[in-house]
Formats: C-alpha cells, structure tokens, sequence
C-alpha cells in the first residue's frame, strides 16, 4: 500500500511530503497552478506524487471551474485527480488528462462489481467508508487489491447542496459567518457531536470519532494501492502522531499504540468505523 | 386523444396503486420488487403482481420500469442478473438503476431492458450525462439540484433521454451521498432502510461548545417537498423525455390526485400552448388537497435556501378523502363504495377520477350494508351505498370540499 495523505494547506502539504512512509498528497482543487507546481517539484524529489481533490457534483454551470481545475493538474503535472462527478471523464479526454483519474465514489462504491467497473477505467479506485472489514476482503480477493482504501480521518456522514448553517441562521433572523467548524447533536443522542462544514458547494456532515483502523492497518495494507489518511478537521499535531504511528504500525503494538494515542488526546474519539458495524436494510 | 410527447411517470408500491396511476393518466409507472429497491417498507410487488401490472400498463398503452436503485453490496449481487432476465421476458419496459457495472453485465444478458440511470448517481450535469449514454445507459434521471436553467442548458447538450422530478419528497442531502442514517440507527439509507435521520431535530453548536440553537427553534435538515407546477410548460418545450412523480410510499389518493392533476396540465400545455399563471395556482390548490408537507419549487428556482427548509411541520393530514367508488347502481343513482374517512348526510363531496373532474354534490343517503338508511360513517373500509346525482364509475374517489 502506498499512504496517501489529504491534506488542505501547502505548509501542510511540504510537512508531510517529508515523513519516508508517506508516498503521496492530495491537495484541494482551489490551489493555483503556481502553488501546485510548487509541491509537485517537491514531491518529485522526493520521489512522491501529488493528487488533487475533486470530489465534489458538478452544477451545469460550474464546468468552467471544472476546466480551471484540469487546466491546473494538466500545467502543474500532477499526477492523479480524485473526482466523483462522471463530468470530470469527459472533461479529462479533452485536456488528454484520462489516465490522471482517480474515481472516489463516495458512499456508491460498495461491490465488486463497480469496483472493476471503474478500476478498468481508471487510474485506481475508493471504495466507501460503508464496508465491513468482511466485505472489503471479499473486493479485494475479486478484484485483486487493485482498491485503494480509507484508512484514517472524519468520514464523512452527508453531502448537500444546500447550506444548512446559512438557512438555520436565517430562519432565527440571526446574521452569522458560517466560516469554519460547527458542531451538530441530535436531541435524543446528546453524547455524540458531529462536525458540520459548510463551503460554497454546500454543506458536509462527518462522524462524531475519528476512523483509525491501527488493528487492522496491517492487513488493509496488503488489501490496496493506496490507503487514504484524510486530515481535514484534525489538528497539525495529531496528523503528524498518526502519520509517526502509521510508520511503525505492527498487529502486535497496534492496541497499545491506540490507548497511548486516547490518553494523548482524550478529548477525542478513534474507533474503526463500519470494519465491525454491518448496516441493515431494515431493522 | 391528443399525442403524447412527454412521459408522465408515477410511483407504485402495489398493483392497486399501479393501476390507479395508469388510469388516472401516467405514462409510465415505477414500482419495486421484493429485492433490489429503496423503499423497502413500501409493501412492494411479487413477480406475479409484476406480470399483471406489465398486462396492465401495455393494455393502457403505458409502461412500466422497475426499480433496483439500491446501492449494491456484494451480499445483494446474488441472482440479479437472472432477476433482469426475468424482468425481460415478462415484458418489463425498463429498469432504474445506479450500478453501472450491473449496467454493463445486464446489456449483455438482458438486452431487451432499457437502462436508466437513477437519481442515486446524482447527476448534475451534461457532461456525466453524456459519459452514461457513452456508457449503456437509455436515460439519465437528474439529481434534485438542478435549476431550471441548468436542466435547459443540458438538455440543450446532450442527446440521452432525460428524466426530472416534477413532484414529491426532497432529499435534504445529495440522494446517495448521504449515510447518516447508516451512522446514527445502522439502517443502511442507500438500501432502503433510510430512517430520515435529516428530519430529526438537532442542538447546534459553535467551535467554542456554545449553543446557537433553542429548545423552540431547533436545528433540522428537513425540506420542503417539490411541486413544479410552475415549470411545467418550460420542460415541456425544451424536450425533456420524462416527469417523474416521487412517493413510492404514498397512498392510491395521493397517486390518483397528483397524476390527474399533472395529467391535466399536460393536456393543456399539449392543446393550448401554453399554462397561464391563474392555471397554474389553480392546479397547485389541486395538488395541494393531496399534501400533508408543505411545498416548493426546490432547486428549480435557482436558489436553496430558508423559504425550502422545513424546521416546523406545517401541515397534517386533512383526512377529507373519504371514499373510493367500487360500482355505480345505474336503477338507484347510487355509487357504491369503499370507505376511507369519516363523513356525514348533508357533507358536500367532489368526485374525481380518470374520465371525470371535479364534480360536485350534497350527500342527501347513505345506506349500510344491509341497505338500512344511516346518517353518517364512522370507519374506513366500510362497502356503504351513496345517494348520488350523477353516474361514477369503479377506480372514482369521493373527497370532502374543504373550506376553500
């Protein structure tokens, strides 16, 4: 597996360019051709690539912002595009930019059926958080490991077009900058807060804990080509703890690197999302 | 009956309901079966009910898609392609799909299927559009985020057969991308299990922990549900293939109130040209004796913002659908019917159906089943006789005329 890290600054993006077990990043699509160009020859070397997020739906009118986008991985040489929008594979054959897709479905990837659909299409492949640990060794052994998998950070929970934060505060007459982190709870679970973003494509909902799979990054690791620590949301500090734990991760040490890593951080909550959470039809 | 040129299509959750919407005037109606389909409490159709209701919808000159819009995990791959086989020969038009692998596998072992593209993919765009046709698919229905000028502009782009939502619930979140039901109560949202978790009510807080909400105001997710009364002659005239109809879950009242009146609409654009402004209200006053949500126009507008979110319920359920017409006793002047709701000598009702509009009358008798003079129902599902001054006919609904 080849770790790739998600990450939204360029001072961040450098950081962690650095740390040997890192074999690439991913930075946001608003970056300008300039600053991308700038950790692309970084990366390069280092020997390392450089992915740029696009995953976002695409509005009909926002395709010149799509072209912009490509226009920028095409100049910059970036190596690969993260997209979940079908948009983009058009738009990539008119820039000669095909082979730099990398498709993310979101929560649509669940089978392995689509997983070669794709992966037969594409540079490489998510698949969804959704998965239990079962399922995603079941992909795996029918697609041959050619999946690359989430193994770190906030998943997220929902994804709208619409801005929640700005129409609630609306509602409650109330003039508010809806910039940054706010946090939601559900009134009949008051122990667990999820984080809620909003931007100008929408607003995003993500877990209350922190994913971090440390028992079974091992295994994951032989399961995919690129396993994803997404960083949005954490702190500088915590990012470069995981990315040292990562480096050093065993089956034998991962427990007690885990209660080292709560104690250190007792505020928040990792867990192994839906490795042992199967979803039900109904229930 | 003039040429239709633009598919109304309906839901279904059962063969009643299939029935009712094709007589009540859609195109084309979309049900689930037993596996595969969101909507997995919608009671949901048998293969044989499937047969019947594909006899049925090719005899009306309909047709009839079926719905494997769930996301599949590898555990719910097993026997669908022999299920899209079975599909095809009992004659099934089309089916709604988000898989495009499943795609793929089904053009090669059931040909005979058109393939469409469901809104679970969410596509927004053009482009996409035209990489799905690229890819098999026969028609692509477009995510609820779209406004009216983008819808144009892409039909304007593309050549794939289009299909929009004209009417019914709204997902707040991307139709898709949202697991918070999966999250909070392990009901997976993208196979049928969606606990609409968006509508509950939540606490807001800032960065710092403060709280930004109150117990009165609370925040929610919740949306409005669509009515595109308002847009419907702009997507007749720019070519838009299909108008789809959301609410699998919904009753054969509902059903039959919004197909005729959109039906209606249709026939009307298709004959004068043209919907005026005072038409349309009156239709949307039409569509509204089905609704217990209120409603708006979604993304159609351009805008998403406080005027489409719900954070109070605003309606309940009028309860004025009282009775659905099972014969008509020519000799007496009776109809005779299934209760739903209660209603009493002297009430004014309105009966609507597929060959008739609105007609008025006073209930002047009412006789029970034994064919003694009563004054009043009290309980659904009662076979009573209504002293009636016009002929109905069976598949006929009789609501109360609310205060208007």
């Amino acid at each position: 597996m080849k770790l790739l890290v998600k990450v939204d600054s360029l001072v961040l993006a450098n950081k962690v360019l650095m740390k040997e077990n890192v074999a690439a990043v991913c930075l946001p699509a608003h970056f300008s051709v300039i600053e991308l160009k700038s950790v692309v020859e970084k990366a390069r070397e280092n020997n390392k690539e450089v992915f740029v997020d696009a995953c976002f739906l695409l509005l009909e009118k926002e395709m010149n912002e799509a072209r912009n986008i490509l226009r920028a991985v095409k100049e910059s040489g970036v190596n690969y595009l993260l997209y979940t929008d079908l948009g983009f594979v058009s738009l990539a054959e008119e820039f000669g930019l095909r082979h730099t897709l990398f498709y993310d479905g979101g929560s649509l990837l669940t089978n392995s059926v689509d997983s070669f659909f794709y992966r037969q299409n594409n540079a490489g492949v998510v698949l969804a958080r959704e998965l239990t640990l079962t399922e995603i060794r079941r992909i795996g052994a029918i697609v041959k490991n050619r999946i690359s998998l989430f193994v770190g950070g906030f998943l997220t929970m929902s994804v709208s077009r619409r801005h929640f934060l700005h129409s609630y505060f609306q509602y409650r007459d109330q003039k508010r900058d809806t910039k940054g982190v706010f946090w939601l709870e559900e009134v009949k679970r008051p122990q667990q807060r999820f984080p809620i973003v909003e931007d100008k494509h929408g607003t995003t909902i993500y877990t209350e804990g922190i994913y971090l799979p440390y028992e079974e990054y091992a295994e994951l690791s032989e399961l995919c080509e690129y396993g994803i620590f997404d960083t949005r949301l954490l702190r500088q500090e915590e990012i470069m703890v995981i990315l040292e734990d990562f480096s050093t991760l065993t089956s034998e040490n991962a427990q007690e690197k885990l209660r080292i890593l709560r104690a250190r951080f007792p505020e928040r909550t990792f867990d192994s999302g839906y490795l042992y959470r199967k979803t039900n039809v109904n229930k | 009956m003039m040429k239709r040129k633009i598919e109304l299509l309906a839901p279904a959750k059962d063969l009643h309901k299939a029935k009712i919407a094709i007589l009540y005037g859609a195109d084309a109606v979309f049900i689930g079966g037993k596996q595969y389909s969101l909507r997995s409490r919608a009671s949901n159709f048998t293969e044989e009910d499937m047969r019947e209701a594909v006899h049925f919808a090719h005899k009306h000159g309909s047709k009839l898609y079926v719905t494997l819009n769930i996301v599949f995990h590898d555990e719910d791959l097993v026997g669908v392609v022999a299920y899209l086989q079975r599909l095809e020969a009992m004659g099934v038009d089309a089916v709604i799909i988000e898989s495009l692998g499943l795609v793929q596998i089904g053009k090669k072992y059931a040909p005979g299927l058109e393939y469409h593209i469901s809104t679970q993919l969410s596509s927004l765009n053009s482009e996409a559009a035209n990489v799905l046709q690229a890819m098999g698919a026969d028609r692509v229905v477009l995510g609820r985020e779209t406004s009216m000028a983008e819808i144009e502009e892409i039909a304007r782009r593309t050549k794939v057969e289009l299909e929009v939502f004209i009417h019914g619930g709204m997902c707040a979140n991307v139709s898709g991308r949202c697991t918070l039901s999966n999250h909070m109560t392990l009901r997976d949202a993208n196979r049928g299990g969606c606990a609409q978790s968006c509508r509950w009510h939540y606490r807001l807080y800032d960065g710092s922990g403060r709280e930004l909400s109150e117990n009165e105001e609370l925040f929610s997710m919740g949306s409005k549900d669509l009515t595109a009364a308002a847009y419907l002659e702009r997507m007749v005239k720019i070519g838009i293939s299909s108008l789809k109809i959301e609410g699998r879950m919904k009753s054969d009242y509902y059903i039959a109130t919004v197909v005729k009146a959109y039906r209606r609409m249709l026939d009307e654009i298709a004959e004068k040209g043209s919907l005026s402004g005072e038409r349309v209200a009156y239709y949307e006053a039409e569509l509204d004796k089905a609704e217990n949500r209120p409603s708006a126009c979604g993304f159609l507008d351009g805008e998403m913002d406080v005027y489409k979110q719900l954070y109070q319920e605003g309606k309940s359920v009028r309860h004025d659908y009282v009775a659905y017409v099972i014969g008509y006793d020519e000799d007496r002047h009776e109809a005779i019917v299934s209760t739903r709701n209660p209603f009493s000598l002297g009430d004014e009702l309105e009966v609507f159906g597929p060959k008739i509009v609105n007609e008025r009358f006073y209930l002047t008798g009412i006789k029970d089943e034994e064919g003694y003079e009563i004054s009043e129902n009290k309980n659904p599902m009662r076979v009573l006789r209504l002293a009636i001054p016009f002929p109905v006919e069976e598949s006929d609904m009789i609501r109360k005329v609310m205060n208007e």
